[in-house]
Formats: C-alpha cells, sequence, structure tokens
C-alpha cells in the first residue's frame, strides 16, 4: 500500500512537471507582454520623461496624478466620456435585450435576424466609422441627402458632426449599432439556458406576457446582466475610435473622450510620464466600475 | 599541407582586403520612405526607376510609412545606430523635434554641402521651403513640395455672382474679411431647406492653427508681436473672428470641417463648395474631378502682398545611414528632379521646392500663388509646438458656437502660446 501511495505520488509529480512545462509559454508571455509593462508604466507615471526632449525620466513622485486632477482638459474628458458611458450603456443593455427577447420568442427561423444583427461587429470599426463620417457629413453626406432629397424633408437635415448635442448622439448612434450585436448574443445566450420547465410552472400559475418576463425571465438573467454590464461598461470607458473618426473630437471639445485625451499626451506631445499616469487613473475608474456593476448584479 | 595553409593564408588576407575596400564606399542601396500619399503625388517610384537606370548598380527601395505616430520607433533605432530607411519623408518639420534634439539628422548645408552644388543654391528655393525646414539654424530637412493656404474659388459660381476681376481673368481679391463674407453671402444658396450651394468653407479642423497664422499674416503682415513671439491678438483678428461667427451662425461658412479636415476639399471637388479657403493646391483637385478651368486662385485678404502660410513636405536623412552621399544624390536628381518636380505640380496641385520649375507650370495660377509663397511664413519651430494642431482648434469651435466669449477665446488662445517653450528645440 504504502510502495503504491510512493508510486502514484511520483506519477502526479511527473503530471504536474508537464502541466509546468504546458503553462510556461502562455505565463512568459503574459509575463513579457502584461506584468513587465504593467510596472514599467507604473514606475514611468511616476517621472517626468518627454520622450522627444528628455535623455531619460526623472522620478517626481505623485506629481503627475496630481496635475491630473487639476488638468480641466481631463476633467472635461472625464465628463464627455461619462455623459458618453451612460448613453451608450443604456441604448445597448436596452437593445441587446430587446432584441435577445424578439429572437428567444421568434423561435424557428431567426438565424438570417442573427447574422444581421451580429453582421456589425465583423466589420473593422475604423472602417465603419469612416463610412459613418461621410454618411453624416452636412453638404454631401448620404444622410441629408436621403432626408432632402428622397423624402422631401429638408428641414430635418442636420450638421449631424459639427453641432451639439448632435455631435454626441452620433457617436453613440454608431457605437451602439456597432456592438449591440454582440450584446444580443449574450443575452439570447443566457435567455435560452433558462430551464423551460421554469417558464411553463409560470403559465400553468397564470403568469403571461410582461407578467412572466419581469417576474421571471429577467430575475433569473442575474449572471447575464453582470457579463453584459461589465462588458457594456468596458466598452463605453474605452472608447476611442468612433470619437476620433466620426466627429474628430469636436465641436470644441464636446465629445473628447478620455482615452482621445490620453492618447494626445503620450503620443502627440511625447508626454510619456503623464501619459502613464492619465492611463493608470483611467484603469482604476474603469476596474471600480466593473466591481460595482458585479456586487449590483449579485445582490439584485 | 604546408601549400593548403599558405593559399588559405593568402585567400584569407585578400578577403580582408576586400571587405576593407568596401568598407570605405557607401552600400549602394538606399531605402526612401513617406506616406502612401506622398509616394504618389511626388512620383517617387518614377523618381527611383529612373535614378536605377541612370545609376547602374544602385537599388532605391520605396517603403510606406504607414503614420508619423510611428516616427518615435524611428528614433531609438537611429539612437542606435541602427537604421532601415534612408530618406524619410515628413510633412511637418515639426515632427523632426526628437531627431534634432538627439542630434540623429545630417545638416544638409554643413555635413552634405548641398547647397554647393550649381542649380541647388539657397536662391533656387523657393523660401518658404527653406525656411520650414531649418531648425535651430540648421538646414536639417530639404523641402521637396510646399504648399501655401489661398482662397481656392469656382469659376462659374464667382462670374455668375459678379465676383470676377475681367482684368485680370481671375477670380476678385477680397481686401477685408467683410469681402469674404459679402463673397460667401451671394454664392450660398438653399432649396428646400438644404443647402445646393454652399457658399465658403473655412478650413476649422486640426490645420485651423494654418488658417490663422495665413489670415494674420495677411492682414498685419506679421504674425509676431513686438518680442518676436507668436501672437494672434490684434484689432484686425478680433474682427475676423465676428466675421466667422457671424458667417457660421448664418450657415454661410460651413463647419463641416470640424468632424474632417477634407471634408472643404471634398465638397469643393464635388462643386458643391464655391469658396474654399485652405490650402492653395485644391483647386487643380477640382479640375481634375468637374473638368479643366473649372477653379482658380484667389488669396485670403491681404495675402498677395503679406503673404500666407506656407508648409513644406521635408525629406531628412538619418545619420544613422550608411549611404548619406548616395541618399543625398537621390533627393537632387530624383526627389527634386524635373519630372517629380512638374508632375506634382501640375497632376497634383503641390508646388515644387525649386522656384525654377515654375516655368513648367499649365496653369496660371501658380505663379500667382508663388507670389503669395515667397512672402508667406511657417509654423514657429517652439517646444511643444504640436499644441497648436491640437489645441487651438477645439478653442475656436467654441467660439464659432458661442459656447465662448471673443474675450475668452482670445485669452485661450494665448494661454495655448504661453504654455510653449519659445525657444527651439
Amino acid at each position: 500500500m504504502a510502495k503504491f501511495q510512493r508510486s502514484l505520488s511520483a506519477r502526479q509529480r511527473t503530471k504536474a512537471r508537464y502541466g509546468v512545462i504546458f503553462v510556461l509559454p502562455a505565463f512568459l508571455l503574459a509575463t513579457v507582454f502584461m506584468i513587465y509593462p504593467l510596472f514599467a508604466s507604473l514606475y514611468l507615471s511616476l517621472t517626468k520623461y518627454n520622450f522627444a526632449f528628455d535623455t531619460k525620466p526623472q522620478f517626481i513622485g505623485m506629481e503627475n496624478y496630481v496635475k491630473a486632477f487639476q488638468d480641466s482638459a481631463f476633467i472635461d474628458s472625464i465628463g464627455v466620456t461619462a455623459v458618453y458611458s451612460v448613453l451608450y450603456f443604456v441604448l445597448v443593455m436596452l437593445g441587446g435585450l430587446i432584441l435577445a427577447l424578439m429572437l428567444f420568442y421568434a423561435k424557428g427561423k431567426t438565424s438570417v435576424f442573427r447574422t444581421a444583427y451580429f453582421l456589425p461587429i465583423v466589420i473593422p470599426l475604423s472602417l465603419s466609422s469612416f463610412i459613418f463620417n461621410w454618411i453624416l457629413q452636412k453638404n454631401y453626406g448620404l444622410l441629408n441627402y436621403f432626408l432632402a432629397d428622397i423624402l422631401g424633408v429638408g428641414s430635418l437635415t442636420r450638421e449631424w458632426l459639427s453641432t451639439n448635442p448632435w455631435a454626441m448622439i452620433s457617436i453613440v448612434v454608431v457605437s451602439v449599432w456597432a456592438t449591440v450585436g454582440f450584446e444580443t448574443i449574450l443575452f439570447l445566450n443566457g435567455l435560452q439556458a433558462l430551464p423551460e420547465d421554469m417558464l411553463e410552472a409560470g403559465i400553468v400559475d397564470g403568469a403571461t406576457g410582461f407578467r412572466t418576463l419581469f417576474s421571471i425571465i429577467l430575475p433569473n438573467l442575474r449572471e447575464t446582466f453582470a457579463v453584459t454590464g461589465i462588458w457594456a461598461i468596458l466598452q463605453a470607458l474605452k472608447v476611442y475610435i468612433v470619437p476620433s473618426l466620426v466627429t474628430w473630437g469636436g465641436p470644441g471639445t464636446a465629445t473628447t473622450v478620455m482615452y482621445m485625451y490620453v492618447y494626445r499626451q503620450s503620443f502627440t506631445y511625447l508626454e510619456m510620464g503623464y501619459g502613464a499616469a492619465l492611463g493608470f487613473i483611467m484603469s482604476i475608474l474603469i476596474m471600480a466600475l466593473s466591481l460595482l456593476n458585479m456586487r449590483i448584479s449579485k445582490k439584485v | 599541407m604546408k601549400k593548403i595553409l599558405s593559399v588559405m593564408m593568402i585567400l584569407a588576407m585578400l578577403m580582408s582586403m576586400g571587405s576593407v575596400a568596401l568598407a570605405e564606399e557607401e552600400p549602394q542601396k538606399i531605402t526612401v520612405m513617406g506616406l502612401s500619399w506622398q509616394i504618389t503625388k511626388i512620383f517617387i517610384e518614377e523618381a527611383a526607376a529612373q535614378f536605377e537606370k541612370d545609376h547602374p548598380g544602385v537599388e532605391v527601395v520605396i517603403e510606406t510609412l504607414p503614420d508619423y505616430a510611428s516616427l518615435p520607433t524611428y528614433a531609438v533605432n537611429w539612437m542606435n545606430g541602427e537604421t532601415d530607411v534612408d530618406v524619410l519623408l515628413i510633412g511637418d518639420a515639426n515632427n523632426a523635434a526628437q531627431f534634432v534634439s538627439r542630434d540623429l539628422l545630417y545638416d544638409f548645408e554643413e555635413d552634405l554641402k548641398f547647397f554647393e552644388e550649381e542649380g541647388f543654391a539657397k536662391e533656387d528655393f523657393l523660401g518658404v521651403g527653406l525656411l520650414d525646414g531649418t531648425i535651430n539654424d540648421k538646414q536639417y530637412g530639404m523641402p521637396i513640395i510646399c504648399e501655401a493656404y489661398a482662397m481656392n474659388c469656382n469659376n462659374a459660381a464667382m462670374k455668375e455672382a459678379g465676383l470676377w476681376d475681367e482684368d485680370r481673368d481671375a477670380p476678385v481679391m477680397p481686401a477685408t474679411w467683410d469681402d469674404v463674407y459679402e463673397y460667401a453671402k451671394k454664392l450660398h444658396k438653399v432649396e428646400d431647406g438644404k443647402v445646393a450651394t454652399q457658399g465658403a468653407v473655412i478650413q476649422w479642423g486640426s490645420s485651423t492653427f494654418a488658417t490663422l497664422i495665413a489670415a494674420k499674416q495677411g492682414m498685419d503682415g506679421t504674425i509676431y508681436d513686438e518680442n518676436g513671439i507668436l501672437s494672434f491678438e490684434s484689432e484686425n483678428f478680433r474682427k475676423m473672428l465676428e466675421v466667422w461667427q457671424k458667417g457660421a451662425k448664418e450657415g454661410i461658412f460651413s463647419k463641416e470641417t470640424y468632424a474632417d479636415n477634407m471634408a472643404g476639399r471634398n465638397s469643393f471637388k464635388a462643386g458643391i463648395t464655391s469658396l474654399l479657403l485652405e490650402t492653395g493646391g485644391a483647386f487643380v483637385e477640382a479640375d481634375v474631378n468637374l473638368g479643366p478651368g473649372t477653379a482658380s486662385l484667389s488669396c485670403f485678404p491681404g495675402g498677395y502682398e503679406n503673404g500666407s502660410y506656407g508648409f513644406s513636405t521635408v525629406a531628412i536623412i538619418p545619420r544613422a545611414t550608411k549611404s548619406p552621399k548616395l541618399a543625398a544624390q537621390f533627393i537632387k536628381e530624383g526627389l527634386l528632379g524635373k519630372n517629380s518636380q512638374t508632375g506634382t505640380l501640375n497632376v497634383y496641385g503641390k508646388m515644387p521646392a525649386l522656384a525654377r520649375y515654375f516655368e513648367n507650370a499649365e496653369l496660371k495660377d501658380w505663379q500667382f500663388l508663388q507670389v503669395v509663397a515667397n512672402n508667406s511664413v511657417c509654423t514657429p519651430k517652439y517646444k511643444g509646438a504640436t499644441k497648436l494642431s491640437t489645441e487651438l482648434h477645439p478653442i475656436i469651435q467654441s467660439y464659432l458656437d458661442e459656447a465662448i466669449t471673443l474675450d475668452e477665446c482670445m485669452d485661450k488662445l494665448q494661454a495655448v502660446i504661453d504654455s510653449m517653450e519659445k525657444s527651439a528645440y
């Protein structure tokens, strides 16, 4: 028995050794491309370093972080991101849920609709942003042409990209269009995972229509809400491509989001230290909101 | 055995002698890199083919630079003495700041004696081009093509509105920004709630700083204050902003460039816009699109006498290159050669850096723009000058949208200027 136990341990030890070897490449990749850059950026955020004019970083402690919260342009960009995020989060969650419910209740031939909802995700966001920039242009854009020349309602034409609030609405709409398909698929998976006998029991008890939806279906999608919520928050807060290419951050700074400001500091002004600090502030903000979302989802 | 060893030693000796001889010569291969539009519009591939034909044994490789955001990676390589490019085209000499501060570039004048060859003296170049490539009083950038801000005009629209100078057979030249507003008002047409013809588009996107510099230079003859520091403060400038705001509010001046620097050129090329106030080469694109004789040039108020804003695409040669002489030779014979310089002018509307090629211009408008360019100024070489292209246009846009007052606008513009170090790199 003791000899058997010893040989079992040896086999397990061999397995463990192989396990380490298999995991090692991924661990090395993570270390080189994630862990090391993370700590290097953290150090950089505590320094003053302009890539063009400074020969090496100069340690200044928390000065960059203090500067960030005194930087009115950065605070404004947080405000713009907050407005965008709230609008985007509500629309993409609602939109995704409604589309998923429609697909769920439709049953049968829904593959065409599922493909149609998911197609925008497949198109590179930068490409679709360029195209929407053209569609929404005031004088030669397709939307104003359609409204004025096809529908004959020229009074509805707008400067969609260069006036407020239409510029903010434009980037929210483009972002929702591009990503609602993914939320729909996540919600649909959650709906399809619901036990059928639970729904049947509800019907037997007299629950129909919206009653079934609000009393049975939605409460049982708690975990799905956690996943979709975190994904939507991440998409909202790390927005960059759409406002950069559709409205170029304008009019004025009305659609200049946090990431655009961080990019500008790091790669346009080459202020690597300050840019790194801004990046960490953003990361902390995103993590905090994600944790909040998870807590709320657990309580509901 | 001894014989074999002797032969081997002789061979080894000969090889080492050969390798020394090769090391003293420059490698006969250079790599030229630029953005894809530069490669097309400067006819670089054609220039490379001709250069290889004229110099058998020489190889010129053309590569595309994806974006100016990748320039810092070249700085890192060049600091280590390595380079995979021998001639690099950059659109704004301020992009060279990161290289100049680390002494990574050849000075065309002192190091390469570029101006000593006949036909390539400083006087042979368009003034604003050399100015744009000068940093710390050294010629680190060699201008290849130049542009200047002017007013592109749709001929038919101008004639119909009675804005044609019959004596010059050219569009009228506005004396003030009130004139520009009145011209645009006459040209602007709205049908069924939709703009049928846009009066004017002024460049109010990320190149707003160029528009401001062009406007100030034209109106006041200088962009500097009495201390030689960049300043927009003047009565003329304030009046101009008020006219801009009025025109924007009425829709006569379009705001489409807010979201796309190219929007004005696109609508001008499509025949939708009658006046386009930005780079003066756009009229050629309209001619190509809508037919010869569609468009002509006029200037910003005061631009003909006082100049405008000029800028260049410049070539830089890194010290890390092993073929600096060959690189300089290619610039002279290829990029500054007749085919590239004339082709870029007549086909794409980019002015040649060498003044003599204006004689080959097919359109008389180029002589007009040459006069404007010769008096023009370029972006001041300040540390942090990139702020001009990132922070001025949001301020102007906010003012045009009445989010801030005129005084607040002028204060914010001044604050951006104050935040830049006025010294060179």
